[in-house]
């Protein structure tokens, strides 16, 4: 049996917009065990951005966690202060994010921004010579060849500038990377690369990974097991497997559904009825009840809770819960 | 397309590599005209301060006074019968060391101010942005002028006196690129790296906004130069050192007009004009060469 490493419990995050304050997460729960990998899918607006936030304690100013706990490593996250948290990070959580082409410092050479990495903590690398030899293995680890280190990010094409992300996102040596649709604004062929890389990372260096993605392909391709995110609300979880080829909630059997396939043909395509909620005007009961096919009497008046279908495998739906009573 | 959109303004920025930076000025026509005067200024004020000992010229004979421009005295001499040669040249200096040291002040304390309340925000940006606001509400003119009157006479009250009113302008200012570069995604990833806020503000924040500092610094000066010869010539300056502003103030006492003697008022206001010309020609090519984004729009 694997270690848990992170265990997420009950976490709520509330975003105050002027004097609306936006749930954008509801008790969310999952845990991550050590060298696993979960996938998160969701739409836009779906909390998935903002459960990847709050783990290392990155929500903006205006977000605030409301209920729940973090807890990394036996630690809690939630309650730390902002010196122990930026310990953590770097150091214990690697973080990647979407904009690959923004998520470097225009001003500075490549290798100079992976020093930096290496020298936001004390004790990783004793001197500048030793962060400038460490910043190079890194980029090599990466594929980044040694005439290229010395560049400015632009003149990086946008899979190398996410490869160097992900380079100082693992530059503090940790163990739980957490990757916010890291190929999203990618071609598929560089998207390729990306997650070859990640999961030999994951071989080379027994790292647990949490992936964000509203790309069911993708998180199929590289995760253990997944998440399904709506309105906020962690609504099915299981493996990989179970989620997007047994799928128990309407919402995940519609979306696998929804995914268009290379053997459609034209003119040929499915998606959900309506969209998605808005979080300052959620309906009453279950949020996927006004888009839901299967939608029972009891789904506009009580919102569902989770029906366990097995370890590690659950959905939050009135049907699926009838459905295992009968 | 969306884009370019988002990678044209990060690609502008990078000319503001030091070498690119240089040579665009001096191609720059306002650069190269703006440079060159503060080099003869900055040159004057040199040779002032190695050609002579006595920071005040005193004036020769009495029968002296107001002689018109000759070979013995280049530009005349003034009511006193000093050489207003002497007094151009000294007076440089003056000019030279309180524009660079108030804007020196100035500079610090407002981009100090300016990238705190910009990083940090909340409380703290509130807090320091009502008092930018209540400095920037006092009219500076006045307030020089008490600061002046109530403070010991000398070049150092002078300098604090023109810094103390000039900082709350670039404050806002720095806060404002504080503002949008603090949200860029390459901010986030620092964070996430695990990098102390200070040190996102020292190494990232402030190189950032350095264009901007530098461009406003240099308008800040042209500014202080004409605050210096303001006080002077209010007769709130450094009585004894040589100024333009003096130089005008003793002419305008000493009844230049009446006797119709120009060369005593003409010399020490192009200078004035032109030094304070020369750092507005130098600011306005900063600013188009250190962030091209402006220039193209």
């Amino acid at each position: 049996m694997t270690m848990t490493l992170l265990s997420v419990d009950g976490l709520s995050v509330q975003y105050r917009q002027g004097r609306q304050r936006l749930q954008a997460l509801d008790r969310a729960s999952f845990e991550v065990s050590e060298g696993s990998r979960l996938g998160v899918l969701g739409e836009s607006g779906s909390g998935k951005s903002t459960l990847a936030l709050a783990i290392p304690g990155l929500l903006p100013p205006n977000a605030e966690v409301t209920a729940g706990t973090v807890m990394f490593d036996g630690r809690s996250l939630t309650g730390a202060s902002a010196k122990e948290l930026e310990q953590v990070r770097g150091r214990d959580i690697g973080m990647v994010f979407q904009a690959a082409m923004n998520s470097l410092d225009p001003l500075r050479p490549v290798i100079s921004q992976v020093m930096e990495a290496l020298m936001a903590h004390p004790g990783v690398v004793e001197n500048r010579a030793a962060a400038r030899k460490r910043a190079a293995e890194f980029l090599r680890m990466v594929d980044i060849r040694d005439q290229y280190h010395s560049m400015y990010p632009h003149e990086y094409s946008g899979g190398m500038r996410q490869r160097v992300a992900i380079a100082m996102s693992l530059a503090g040596g940790p163990r739980l990377l957490i990757a916010d649709e890291p190929v999203t604004a990618l071609d598929v062929i560089t998207q390729f690369q990306i997650l070859g890389l990640l999961d030999r990372l994951k071989q080379e260096l027994g790292l647990a990974l949490i992936f964000v993605s509203h790309d069911l392909g993708v998180i199929a391709s590289i995760c253990d097991e997944a998440i399904v995110m709506y309105a906020g609300r962690i609504v099915e979880r299981g493996t990989v497997h179970e989620v997007l080829h047994q799928p128990k909630h309407p919402y995940t059997e519609m979306l696998v559904q929804a995914m268009p396939r290379l053997t459609s043909t034209r003119g040929e395509f499915f998606g959900i009825p309506g969209s998605p909620p808005s979080l300052s005007s959620l309906p009453p009961g279950c949020p996927f009840h006004p888009r839901c096919p299967a939608v029972l009497a009891k789904c506009s008046a009580e919102e569902p809770e989770d029906t366990v279908l097995g370890p590690g495998r659950a959905a939050r739906c009135h049907v699926v819960a009838a459905g295992v009573r009968s | 397309m969306a884009g370019i959109v988002a990678v044209a303004p990060a690609e502008g920025q990078l000319t503001v590599r030091p070498a690119a930076a240089w040579r665009q000025l001096l191609r720059n026509p306002r650069g190269a005209v703006g440079l060159a005067g503060l080099v003869w200024f900055v040159g004057l004020a040199i040779v002032g301060a190695i050609l002579y000992k006595n920071p005040l010229p005193t004036g020769t004979t009495s029968n002296s006074v107001f002689l018109p421009p000759s070979g013995t005295y280049w530009l005349g001499t003034d009511q006193l019968g000093r050489n207003v040669f002497d007094e151009i040249l000294l007076g440089a200096q003056v000019s030279v060391i309180v524009g660079f040291s108030a804007t020196a002040l100035a500079t610090t304390l407002g981009a100090a101010i300016g990238v705190i309340s910009g990083y940090f925000s909340g409380p703290v940006d509130s807090v320091l942005m009502r008092g930018t606001d209540v400095a920037l509400a006092l009219p500076a003119l006045p307030l020089m002028v008490v600061l002046a009157a109530i403070l010991p006479r000398g070049l150092l009250t002078v300098i604090g006196v023109i810094a103390v009113t000039s900082w709350p302008g670039p404050a806002r200012i720095i806060r404002a690129g504080v503002l949008s570069e603090r949200e860029r995604t390459y901010i986030l990833r620092e964070r996430a790296v695990g990098c102390g806020e200070w040190r996102i503000v020292w190494r990232y924040i402030l190189p950032a906004v350095m264009p901007l500092i530098l461009a406003n610094a240099a308008l800040l000066t042209a500014v202080a130069v004409l605050n210096q010869a303001v006080l002077a010539f209010l007769g709130l300056g450094d009585p004894t050192h040589a100024s333009w502003g003096n130089l005008l103030q003793g002419a305008f006492d000493g009844g230049a007009m009446l006797q119709g003697a120009w060369w005593v008022i003409v010399p020490p206001g192009l200078c004035i004009v032109a030094l304070v010309l020369s750092f507005t020609l130098l600011s306005n090519a900063l600013s188009d060469v250190l962030n091209p984004r402006l220039k193209a729009s």
